[in-house]
């Protein structure tokens, strides 16, 4: 049975392998005695008949090795035997391993540890079905750059649209107190039309999604709950369905839990979804019109530009009947569609890519090194080599050897790296700032480990390829022949080197010029005044259930309390309330006009960002005050309508005028007077351009319907701002203990996180930065060693013939700088074509920002030259005799 | 002996180490010899060719193989044909046959 002889065969190969070998060499050693015995028969004398022999045979070692080649088990065998040998080969130069080992591991770690982030917000799925017919759309209106729908519209586009199969409006970052159960809980919540879930292609894991009846203004309360909600306040029981709960004290029927992945949408976690109950009306009615975000399904094979013709075809219709301010205001619009992916990712992907690139990088880099190293080692290897070829090893064979030890450094190095990303991925997901979505989930999964894989695989070819394929020169004879290590040298080598030395800088030039942009709009961005002192400063938001505190007096009674509480308590040096903190964004503008003018666009008044505040709220955040006077207790209750601007409210409005004692109309109120100014502040985020803004008491109310549902506390502490929390939260629950307090944070924190997203780029970049000249280094300054080991007769002869150590230096540090020119060159070139590709990532810093780009011309150069230095020296002080004698 | 041996055809080499193998068992060397002897001198196998391809041959179960004593008295290992081997050597030579057959005929045609 062929088979079974042929398994038999391998077995044998494989097991017992000296046996196996044994016969053989007795085989072929017999055949060659019995050559030998049959020339001395037909008369040859011994020594002719033993020549004769050797010449019919061709070599006891060649036969051997040809007929190991026939043999089935001969792959595997010869691949372990490679394998084996390999590991004898490394471990007989234990320091190039372990620097080639080290070298991979820092570039095979980096780049898993960056591809598991990409892999974690790039690549996964949404978690919706069919995710890619899913967009986001609405009206883009080019006079205000800004993106709105309005709920009118909503309506309009759902019945008319062809391109979409559903599409639902909906509302994130809402909120509700929980309570009736334990401690008043905040929420987060969200509103959508009835229907959403159906739109995303999700079912609740219990109960059912909402009905059309139900998302009616007037309709009973009904509520989905999140898993983790479900889990934490409801013990996972599955009776809750058809259960009450109270939030904000009104009580909505729980209709069904959602499933544990799913996600609201806009990175916004909701813990209870609610019905939106929008009101299909005419848009002139004088009642505030919601503006809705939509997601949609597209039908299949519909675009998103065929789905914005189409809506823009309805938009025709809908325009032409607005109202003039609403038609002004919307002049231009068009329909914009988004795939949801875009609009969820869309943000983050710059910056990762740029760092993945970046790691690319310098894991090439990384082989270059580790190749450069081979190349050298190729030169004192091609005796070995030659020798292994008159031995029989064919010209693969050679090259597979040489190949399988690269491999095996490269998986080495892999092993390592993948141990190195695990912990790096963690500190990575530390470092990364919150905006990110998904990013805390990044870990090894199996895309991550398949592509650990790919890149140690391509790493090991890399950096194997090339000095194996130098190694394999023809001339069998001539290497064999030559007398030292020395002579071989000159002719492929250094060359190599060279061309892998001014890749590995140019690479290196374009992460430093990389690192050093992002560094310099960081530094622009941190570096910009926010208009307040955000240290020690403690910052909660309270929120007031609308039943218990239905009224503006009831509201401003219960914060001016509240104010007058938190100041007592030890440490605190100011306690301030205002409507939304610095930083956060708009919580609500007012058009304005100022009395005595006439306005400056019929029917469309310039608008101030509105913000209420209680008296001490500039002396708490530090707000410098330019002119007039501010609020205090006995003005802000006394009736008067008084109002505080900022800077650029009178830039806006009174360029050369004093503003104080001038009258404004805000909104319908007429009669507010300026009382003072105060320095800009930073409301939009630091690299937003700052707003003419107006500061009214809260404790004012500005018209019939206001209310004050919700303010954020500030406290400014002379000690730790975090230490306020828990007599805060014990002075809140004093006063009324159905109030929770939520989102805690400082105003340091606040700040930080403007910066987080440019100080996580930069912060990696630069690593990297330093990672790819640290390599670069070890790259110039191994070639310089090994090109002044193989000069080192020459440089004898020249000091022998008067040469001074200077001269030698010189020499040596010349080849260097030439490297380093060529480098830069291209490193350059290479910068400014790759500049475009990260500009999105920079503030106010051009890509080809000139001052960066000679910082770094001249910085590489200088680092990269001392550590040529130091062979340098060594090669100056080459004693001429000891050099001669050297061969 | 020809000095400058003819170059073996793919497949040849076999259908000659089983032809030769008919006559009994035998060495490396013996069939070495063996074919120079049947092929008139025609073929000299080298043992870098046939030490290889006996290997192979025994793999693939044509033939098996001991050691022996050869006429010297010298340990030496011995081949011989299996059943499958003969039936190799039937197909082997059926398709051989064939194959000079159809050369001899094209180059007749002029």
């Amino acid at each position: 049975m062929p088979l079974f002889m042929r398994a038999r065969s391998f077995l044998r190969s494989l097991f017992s392998s000296h046996r196996v070998e044994a016969d053989l060499d007795q085989e072929i050693r017999s055949h060659l005695e019995m050559l030998i015995e049959e020339n001395i028969r037909q008369g040859m004398s011994a020594d002719e008949a033993q020549r004769a022999a050797r010449i019919e045979l061709g070599g006891i070692e060649q036969v051997k090795e040809q007929v190991r080649e026939q043999r089935v088990g001969n792959w595997l065998h010869s691949v372990l035997s490679d394998c084996h040998f390999a590991f004898r080969q490394l471990r007989k130069s234990p320091a190039f391993a372990a620097v080639a080992i080290l070298t991979l591991a820092l570039g095979i770690g980096a780049n898993t540890a960056i591809f598991s982030l990409v892999n974690s917000v790039l690549f996964r799925p949404l978690p919706y079905h069919a995710p890619e017919q899913l967009v986001w759309a609405s009206d883009f209106m080019p006079r205000q750059q800004n993106s709105i729908l309005l709920e009118s519209d909503f309506y309009a586009w759902r019945a008319q649209n062809h391109v979409f199969t559903e599409m639902s409006a909906y509302e994130p970052d809402d909120t509700f107190t929980l309570t009736g159960a334990g401690e008043p809980q905040r929420l987060r919540a969200a509103r959508t039309t009835f229907s959403f879930l159906d739109v995303l292609g999700i079912a609740p894991q219990l109960g059912r999604t909402f009905r059309e009846e139900e998302d009616r203004l007037g309709a009973p309360g009904v509520a989905l709950v999140s898993d983790k909600l479900w889990r934490e306040h409801f013990a996972s029981n599955s009776s809750i369905i058809g259960q009450s709960i109270q939030l904000d004290s009104q009580l909505y029927t729980i209709i069904g839990v959602l499933p544990a992945t799913f996600e609201f949408l806009d990175n916004s976690p909701a813990d209870v979804i609610t019905p939106f109950a929008l009101e299909n009306r005419e848009i002139g009615e004088q009642k505030a019109m919601h503006i809705v975000r939509i997601v949609g399904r597209l039908r299949p094979g519909i675009t998103p530009s065929l789905a914005a013709a189409d809506l823009d075809a309805i938009n025709q219709r809908l325009f032409a009947a607005y109202p003039p301010a609403f038609a002004h205001m919307f002049q231009g619009a068009k329909a914009e569609i988004i795939p949801l992916r875009e609009r969820l990712l869309g943000k983050s992907r710059p910056a990762l890519l740029t760092l993945f690139g970046a790691v690319g990088f310098v894991l090439l880099i990384a082989c270059a090194n580790i190749a450069s190293l081979q190349l050298a080692r190729a030169v004192s290897r091609e005796k070995e080599i030659a020798i292994r070829s008159s031995l029989g090893a064919g010209k693969w064979r050679v090259l597979r050897q040489l190949l399988t030890e690269n491999i095996l450094l490269a998986f080495a190095g892999g092993c390592c790296g993948l141990l190195l990303s695990a912990w790096l991925t963690r500190i990575l997901v530390k470092l990364s700032p919150s905006d990110v979505p998904h990013l805390a989930l990044a870990r090894l999964d199996l895309r991550v480990l398949c592509f650990t894989l790919a890149a140690t695989s391509f790493a090991g070819l890399l950096f194997g390829l090339a000095p194996a394929f130098a190694a394999l020169r023809p001339n069998l004879v001539d290497t064999l022949k030559e007398s030292g290590a020395q002579s071989g040298a000159g002719r492929f080598a250094p060359g190599s080197q060279r061309l892998l030395v001014v890749a590995e800088f140019a690479a290196a030039l374009i992460l430093l010029t990389g690192s050093a942009l992002l560094l310099k709009s960081f530094h622009r961005l941190a570096s910009i005044p926010p208009g307040f002192e955000a240290s020690g400063v403690f910052t909660a938001r309270i929120p007031l259930p609308r039943n218990l505190y239905p009224s503006h007096e009831l509201q401003a009674a219960f914060f001016q309390r509240l104010i007058e509480q938190v100041t007592t308590i030890p440490g605190v040096t100011s306690a301030a309330a205002a409507s939304i903190l610095p930083l956060q964004g708009s919580n609500g503008s007012t058009s304005v006009e100022i009395e005595g003018r006439p306005p400056e666009l019929p029917g469309r008044a310039p608008a101030a960002e509105e913000v209420l505040i209680s008296p001490d709220y500039f002396q708490a955040l530090h707000i410098p005050l330019l002119s007039g006077t501010v609020f205090d207790p006995h003005n802000a209750q006394n009736g008067a309508n008084l109002l505080v601007v900022n800077q650029a409210f009178v830039q806006r409005f009174f360029p050369d005028q004093d503003p104080i004692g001038r009258r404004v109309v805000l909104g319908k109120e007429e009669g507010w007077t300026i009382i003072g100014v105060v320095a800009d502040t930073r409301q939009f985020g630091l690299a937003a351009p700052v707003t003419p803004s107006v500061f009214v008491s809260f404790a004012k109310k500005m018209f019939p319907e206001m209310t004050i549902p919700e303010l954020t506390l500030l406290l400014r502490t002379n000690g730790n701002p975090e230490s306020l929390l828990s007599p805060v939260r014990s002075t809140v629950s004093t006063l009324d203990k159905n109030i929770p307090i939520y989102d805690v944070l400082t105003l340091q924190d606040l700040l930080h996180d403007q910066t987080a997203s440019q100080r996580f780029s930069s912060l990696l970049l630069s690593a990297f930065a330093f990672l790819a000249i640290l390599l670069a280094c070890l790259g110039i300054y191994g070639v310089t060693v090994y090109s002044v080991s193989q000069r080192t007769r020459e440089f004898g002869l020249r000091m022998a013939l008067g040469a001074v150590p200077r001269n030698i230096s010189f020499l040596i540090l010349r080849q260097a700088a030439l490297l380093t020119l060529l480098g830069m060159v291209v490193g350059i070139a290479a910068s400014l074509a790759l500049g475009k590709l990260i500009s999105s990532l920079l503030f106010h810093v051009e890509p080809s920002d000139p001052a960066t780009f000679f910082t770094v011309s001249l910085l590489l150069p200088a680092i990269i030259l001392l550590a040529c230095y130091v062979p340098a020296r060594r090669a100056s002080r080459v004693d001429p005799i000891v050099a001669l004698r050297y061969e | 002996m020809n000095s400058e041996p003819t170059t073996l055809l793919q497949g040849t080499l076999d259908l000659l180490i089983l032809k030769s193998l008919v006559a009994g068992e035998m060495h490396g060397l013996g069939i070495s010899r063996r074919i120079q002897l049947i092929t008139s001198g025609t073929f000299h196998v080298k043992p870098g060719s046939l030490f290889p391809a006996l290997h192979r041959m025994e793999e693939e179960g044509w033939i098996s193989s001991f050691w022996g004593d050869s006429e010297n008295n010298r340990r030496a290992k011995f081949y011989r044909l299996t059943k499958p081997g003969r039936k190799q050597l039937e197909a082997e030579t059926k398709r051989w046959g064939r194959i000079s057959w159809a050369i001899g005929q094209a180059l007749e045609t002029s």
